[in-house]
């Protein structure tokens, strides 16, 4: 049964990576810029991903540090739950002691998504801008961390750690869970056009 | 040609084409900005307009989520499927309606929150986006058609007449030759084969003929070959804000083929945001062309002339403290930081930074075309409270501002 659910996994990360890959080929935009470089569009990027995203170069980061460094732990969690499953289904034993530092980081991002989604719960601002998607991304990733805490916590969990992690993979490509690919694809555009403009990296 | 002075009386013919526009935006400029938000919440204090008036409506992303959720209803799996699950909505007359004052009302394309954004999302660009499915529906402010109109129809957004322009040449030649001594010094008009063609405001023309004058004054001091063109001289590009891009190229098209007919050799852009924006960066776009002459900012030019000591400054003779106002067209958008503070630094005494300032300045509340649109007035001028601050905290009697729009702004709002 773990091993069946084993394969769920991985054939639901190959949808996923494969269904994500065409969006971002089909979400390509065809215009070439024709004006005169006045920089580099690497350069543009490599800021954009760098120096850009420090959280003193960015409002929403220095404005609300509390959020943003929530935000961060509870993708952090996600992805190391991710992460743990992966490792697992190559052979990977996560159930020596090493697993317990991996429960904590699991578990701070499960605390921080559930947080995250009373907020968007409670906050006006975010009720009136959020979809059914919206909550239905926010539990989707936090039962990923819940359904991976209690598999590190307790190994045979690891088949609905499986399942659950397989499905939540089937409906990524759908919801807004995709800007797990088109958050690197629009930094990348933009890095690259305002490269190109010399506006990034930022002129002395 | 224009297409958003051609109004539509039909509404299905409005949706159909907004819907087409939307298409079109999405194959020419990608989807990765219309997928990428995270509805995070946190873009708020970044924008000028939220600032003066928290309210969700002001929201970045809330702007950005009604253009977002049209994209969603046509290109997206569930959009298509079960809109209400994402937010995915229909476009109709109703939707575009309120669409109006969200991307002309509440924003004026600064791309401040853009460049704070967690995700790093292009909002300005999603806006444009729906300012264009606004113009090719027939939704575009009559006020701000009106400016284009004018621009396509008589060559400049002021509809000044050429005589006007001749005659305001001719006794500003008058004035400069009296003031620098030397009979040979002008304003030269229509003159083939020189090395610059100048584009100007005409607001310059018309109210302020002695910054025209002032920029002669320098291009004979720095012994330039120069000329303005008395037919094509207007920097300003109306058809940008209001996202009718056949009027764009149009006004893009009627400049370069001035430049080619003259004969120069670079076409320079003076004190205007979305003048250098439209003519050094979405030109090209627009007519599909590289260009065959380079173009820079005045900004530029004065920091090579003083840089290599073409013309010499004296900054005694400007004591008074003075800050910069940093227009996002120009710096955020268009690249141009360090020459005006290169300049700055070389011709008065007392020069002080705004907080925050380059590209984190804050927009100043008149871009966007929003001087144009009486309709908006109240809120421009609101919105205008951060840049106030800025100005206020930094104690300067003189703000230097390289964009005529923001000038009049900054004006109404020192009264």
């Amino acid at each position: 049964m773990e091993e069946s659910a084993g394969y769920a996994f991985i054939v639901g990360f190959a949808w996923a990576a494969i269904a994500l890959l065409v969006q971002l080929l089909r979400a390509r935009g065809t215009r070439v810029e024709l004006g005169e470089r006045a920089g580099s569009p690497l350069a543009g990027i490599a800021y954009n991903f760098t120096g850009a995203m420090l959280p003193s170069h960015k409002e929403s980061a220095t404005l609300h540090l509390s959020k943003f460094f929530v935000g961060v732990t509870m993708h952090i969690g996600a992805f190391t739950a991710f992460a743990c499953l992966l490792l697992s289904r190559f052979g990977v034993n996560l159930t020596g002691r090493a697993r317990y530092p991996l429960v904590v980081i699991v578990g701070l991002g499960l605390a921080a998504g559930i947080f995250l989604c009373f907020r968007r719960v409670f906050s006006i601002t975010l009720r009136r801008i959020s979809s059914p998607d919206d909550f239905v991304a926010i539990l989707a990733t936090c039962g990923l961390m819940a359904t991976t805490a209690v598999f590190l916590l307790y190994p045979p969990a690891l088949t609905a750690a499986y399942i659950y992690a397989a499905v939540l993979l089937v409906y990524l490509p759908f919801g807004k869970l995709r800007h797990v690919v088109f958050f690197f694809a629009a930094r990348a555009e933009f890095g690259a056009r305002l490269g190109a403009r010399g506006v990034y990296p930022p002129p002395k | 040609m224009q297409e958003s002075t051609e109004k539509t009386q039909n509404s299905d013919t409005g949706v159909r084409e907004a819907v087409k526009a939307l298409r079109e935006a999405v194959q020419a400029l990608g989807a990765y900005h219309l997928n990428a938000c995270v509805r995070c919440g946190l873009c708020g204090e970044t924008c000028h307009v939220y600032l003066a008036e928290p309210e969700p409506e002001n929201l970045p992303g809330a702007k950005a989520a009604k253009v977002a959720a049209h994209y969603r209803r046509y290109h997206t799996f569930l959009g298509r499927l079960i809109p209400a699950l994402v937010g995915a909505r229909e476009v109709t007359a109703e939707s575009l309606d309120e669409l109006v004052e969200s991307v002309f009302g509440r924003c004026t394309g600064c791309g401040r929150c853009g460049f704070h954004c967690t995700i790093g999302l292009d909002v300005a660009g999603v806006i444009r986006i729906g300012r264009r499915m606004l113009a090719v529906s027939g939704r575009t402010p009559e006020s701000l058609l009106r400016v284009v109109r004018s621009q396509i129809e008589t060559g400049n957004q002021m509809a000044i007449p050429r005589e006007e322009l001749i005659a305001t040449a001719e006794w500003l030649s008058q004035d400069l030759q009296t003031e620098t001594g030397d009979p040979q010094a002008k304003l030269h008009l229509d003159e083939k084969g020189k090395r610059i063609m100048y584009l100007v405001n005409p607001r310059e023309v018309k109210f302020f003929p002695l910054s025209l004058m002032a920029a002669a004054g320098v291009f004979h001091a720095a012994r330039e070959s120069w000329t303005i063109s008395s037919k094509v001289y207007d920097v300003t590009n109306y058809g940008f804000f209001a996202a009718d891009n056949s009027a764009a190229a149009e006004l893009t098209r009627r400049v370069m083929d001035e430049a080619r007919q003259l004969g120069v050799q670079e076409v320079v852009v003076s004190e205007c945001g979305h003048g250098f924006r439209s003519f050094r960066w979405e030109g090209p776009n627009w007519t599909k062309a590289k260009y065959e002459v380079r173009v820079r900012s005045v900004l530029e030019l004065l920091d090579d002339y003083i840089g290599t000591g073409r013309i010499k400054v004296d900054p005694g003779k400007n004591t008074e403290k003075v800050t910069l106002h940093d227009p996002c067209n120009l710096v955020r958008w268009g690249g141009i930081v360090a020459p005006q503070r290169r300049v700055l630094g070389r011709v008065v005494k007392d020069f002080v930074e705004m907080t925050p300032n380059r590209l984190n300045n804050y927009c100043c509340g008149g871009g966007g075309g929003m001087l144009a649109m009486a309709e908006y007035s109240d809120r421009r001028v609101a919105s205008g409270k951060a840049k106030a601050e800025q100005i206020r905290k930094t104690g300067a009697k003189i703000v230097a501002c390289p964009c005529h729009n923001c000038a009049d702004q900054l004006t109404e709002l020192s009264k």
